[in-house]
């Protein structure tokens, strides 16, 4: 049942929420002139007021998991301190301080995987604003900003769905405005191109997605077969509870998941899957890019580890070359092998710079998958450090794309492309720039001491636990190949002749973002265990 | 009693199965969509004969409201597209192959639900012994409002979101957009059009 009490377990869904409202309701009382000043200004007070409420809700996130700072219990109550009280006890320590309340009429966990997740999707989607900054839609300026937001909300709720018709909803509720997003340049071809493509794709698996969840949701049901009607049966816990019991047999129970690990496969974009995500990526404007391949991927891959985790910890099954191959970990483990061949070696060839990351983005998604495998170890202990290298990596991948992204903005903005040729020289004309793009870069192949490497180690550590030491193989080589294309980029950022000498202008919101996130990627590959020792908490997880 | 059940069930059943062939029979495309409309119809009977009077409802008002409408609506756009006297059957063997292969994937569907269904299974009693009834209306509306509400108004944001998508997509602001002509315009337009091409013909 729902309590009045639940309301701050969901205050930044919430709060997304009332700030998307917002945003699309002061357009209104804006001056909606014709000349371009006044555009401006328009674009300008909607972006900045998203900037402003994203940075707020972020910090009031921060506030509520208590992972900076727990009001200890013996303080004096006033106005104050029973706000932020009420505020943590909402949190993924829950009131007491030592365990996390059971999810919110069973279909939403507010749990330490669900909090560190808002986090990283609210500060992506700060970035992103930032990045938007100075990145202005030609039309519906509010629309633009607030549909990034009702995303971000609905990657939230991605990411604590613990019930299968919340978990499609939110899925829908991050896809539909992002679909918009990508095609918002109606005017530019393959603007319009990346819109269409991912609405048909995305159109497509949201239709797999479904047939796996009634099929998981059948199977549970006729378990229940002949006894009294049950309202809970979409829930994972009790899909998990109820397997191989009744009628329908683990078959059914087999064919939704693999329908389910289809679907969010189309969405995290994982080869054979990823039809779509180069010409997405290359077409959408290029901090929408950012976002899809960063949020969007993160909240898909929560998604997924709570989805098999929870509803089919049975078919678990082992990605250990033998007689045990089996279950979902073999068939994640051959997903990203195919996906750290392909991505790696289709980003070769790439001339744009834009593509070449998308095809990085791709490979990437290989690595995440590693992670998850790592549920095949036989030791409690293996699996909690896989989903914290999970974790790890995917808050590190968050930040470098959405430098490499931005940066890339920044750079075709003021040259007027992505091909790898425009950023020719770009350590002359603007050397700021071109070290931040080359941090980002060099965390994206794993080089140390930036974080990329030690997000690597962790996966690869926890893929070895795993007892998938191929992978890992070949995880390793493919690493080798993609500092060759990485490498491409910093050639021509440093050796290449640029085409003119005149120094590059960049706006500031980019390039404050772009540092943000480099600063991040610099911070945790210096001291991993900031974060680390938050993530280890996922382990106290209900259901994990 | 049930013999006029059954009986009723047989005539909507002849209606749906009637329907739906001639969906695929009629050579006019707009035929077709209407035929499916009386489709829609007679599904919408089944439901309230099986005493689902919500999804009965939802039927009508969804598949025969608003869905046939768009069916309409997208073949009026299309009509230079599709073509309305195209002949859609093949014929010959390719005919017969066509026939087979849907037999046979109709087939794959039907037998093993005939063959592993138990018939004659008594329906679920309720707490009073009778027969419980489906969920109706009442029962939908409160599983919103206790187990379901999470979703319901998650539903309610999608929904919005949409519309703002729509909106966006579809709507220009008034500096860029051009007027849409009306019929009698557009008539106008190809007669003046067509005027100016015969002498340049000559």
């Amino acid at each position: 049942m729902f309590q009045i009490t639940d309301i701050p377990r969901l205050l930044p869904e919430i709060l997304l929420l009332v700030l998307a409202l917002l945003v699309l309701g002061s357009d209104i009382f804006e001056r909606w002139g014709r000349t371009p000043e006044a555009q401006l200004e328009r674009v300008r007070s909607s972006a900045s007021l998203t900037c402003i409420g994203l940075g707020l809700v972020f910090v009031i996130a921060l506030l509520q998991s208590g992972y900076v700072f727990r009001l200890p219990d013996d303080v004096p109550a006033n106005l104050f301190t029973n706000i932020i009280r009420n505020l943590q006890s909402g949190g993924p320590a829950g009131p007491t301080g030592a365990e996390t309340l059971p999810p919110i009429i069973g279909a939403f966990a507010t749990d330490h995987l669900t909090m560190i997740a808002r986090l990283a999707l609210i500060g992506a989607a700060f970035l992103t604003s930032l990045l938007c900054l100075d990145y202005r839609p030609n039309a519906h300026p509010a629309e633009f900003y607030a549909l990034i937001l009702f995303a971000t909300a609905g990657m939230c709720l991605m990411a604590g769905a613990t019930e299968l018709v919340l978990a499609y909803l939110a899925v829908e509720l991050t896809s539909i405005p992002l679909y918009i997003l990508a095609g918002y340049f109606r005017n530019d071809a393959r603007s319009a191109e990346a819109g269409m493509k991912y609405f048909l794709f995305g159109a497509l698996s949201s239709g797999i997605l479904l047939y796996g969840m009634s099929l998981a949701y059948g199977s549970a049901a006729s378990a229940m077969a002949g006894a009294v009607t049950a309202n809970d049966l979409t829930q994972l816990a009790r899909i998990a509870e109820l397997a191989g019991q009744g009628g329908a047999g683990g078959g059914v129970l087999t064919l939704g998941m693999l329908f389910v690990i289809a679907g969010v496969g189309y969405k995290i974009a994982v080869v054979p899957f990823h039809g779509w995500a180069p010409d997405v990526y290359q077409g959408a404007p290029t901090p929408i890019t950012a976002f899809i391949s960063t949020a969007s991927k993160a909240a898909g891959f929560v998604l997924l580890l709570r989805l098999l985790v929870s509803a089919f910890p049975a078919l678990a099954g082992s990605a250990a070359l033998g007689p045990d191959l089996g279950g979902w970990t073999s068939l994640l483990a051959l997903l990203a092998l195919l996906t750290l061949l392909v991505g790696n070696l289709a980003a070769l060839p790439q001339t744009s710079a834009k593509r070449l990351l998308a095809w990085s983005s791709v490979a990437q998604a290989g690595f995440m998958l590693l992670a998850l495998v790592a549920w095949a170890a036989p030791q409690q202990f293996d699996r909690d450090q896989g989903v914290a290298a999970l974790l790890y990596y995917l808050v590190v991948y968050t930040l470098t794309n959405l430098g490499a992204f931005g940066a890339l903005a920044a750079v075709a903005l003021a040259v007027g492309g992505d091909e790898i040729a425009d950023l020719n020289g770009l350590a002359r004309r603007h050397l700021p720039l071109a070290v931040l793009l080359t941090l980002c870069v060099l965390s994206l192949a794993g080089v140390p001491p930036l974080a990329g490497f030690f997000a690597k180690f962790y996966v690869f550590m926890a893929g070895w636990q795993a007892g998938a030491p191929w992978l890992v193989v070949v995880a390793l080589a493919t690493t080798v190949v993609s500092l060759y294309y990485y490498l491409r980029l910093l050639k021509a950022i440093f050796i290449e002749p640029p085409a003119e000498n005149t120094p590059l202008t960049t706006p500031p919101g980019i390039t404050a973002a772009v540092a943000l996130a480099v600063a991040g990627i610099v911070v945790l590959g210096l001291f991993p265990n900031l974060v680390l020792n938050v993530f280890s908490r996922v382990q106290l997880v209900a259901g994990l | 009693m049930t013999l006029v059940i059954q009986l009723i069930f047989g005539l909507v059943a002849a209606l749906i199965i009637g329907a739906a062939m001639m969906v695929v029979l009629v050579r006019n495309v707009i035929h077709a969509a209407l035929w499916l409309i009386a489709c829609f119809f007679g599904v919408g009977a089944l439901y309230l004969l099986l005493q689902a009077e919500f999804l009965a409802v939802v039927q009508v008002l969804i598949y025969v409201g608003a869905i046939s409408i768009l069916i309409l609506f997208a073949i009026m756009l299309t009509r230079q597209v599709t073509g309305e006297g195209v002949r859609q059957l093949v014929g010959g063997w390719r005919l017969w192959l066509t026939v087979a292969i849907s037999a046979l994937l109709f087939a794959v569907v039907i037998v093993p639900t005939v063959a592993s269904q138990q018939w004659n299974v008594p329906p679920p009693l309720g707490p009073e012994g009778a027969p419980e009834p489906l969920a109706g209306p009442a029962e939908l509306g409160r599983g919103f409002v206790s187990e379901f509400l999470l979703q319901f108004e998650v539903a309610g944001v999608l929904l919005t979101v949409a519309l703002i998508g729509a909106i966006v997509v579809a709507y220009e602001e008034r500096a860029r957009r051009r007027r849409v002509l009306t019929l009698a315009e557009e008539h106008e337009l190809r007669k003046r059009a067509a005027a100016s091409d015969q002498p340049a013909g000559d």
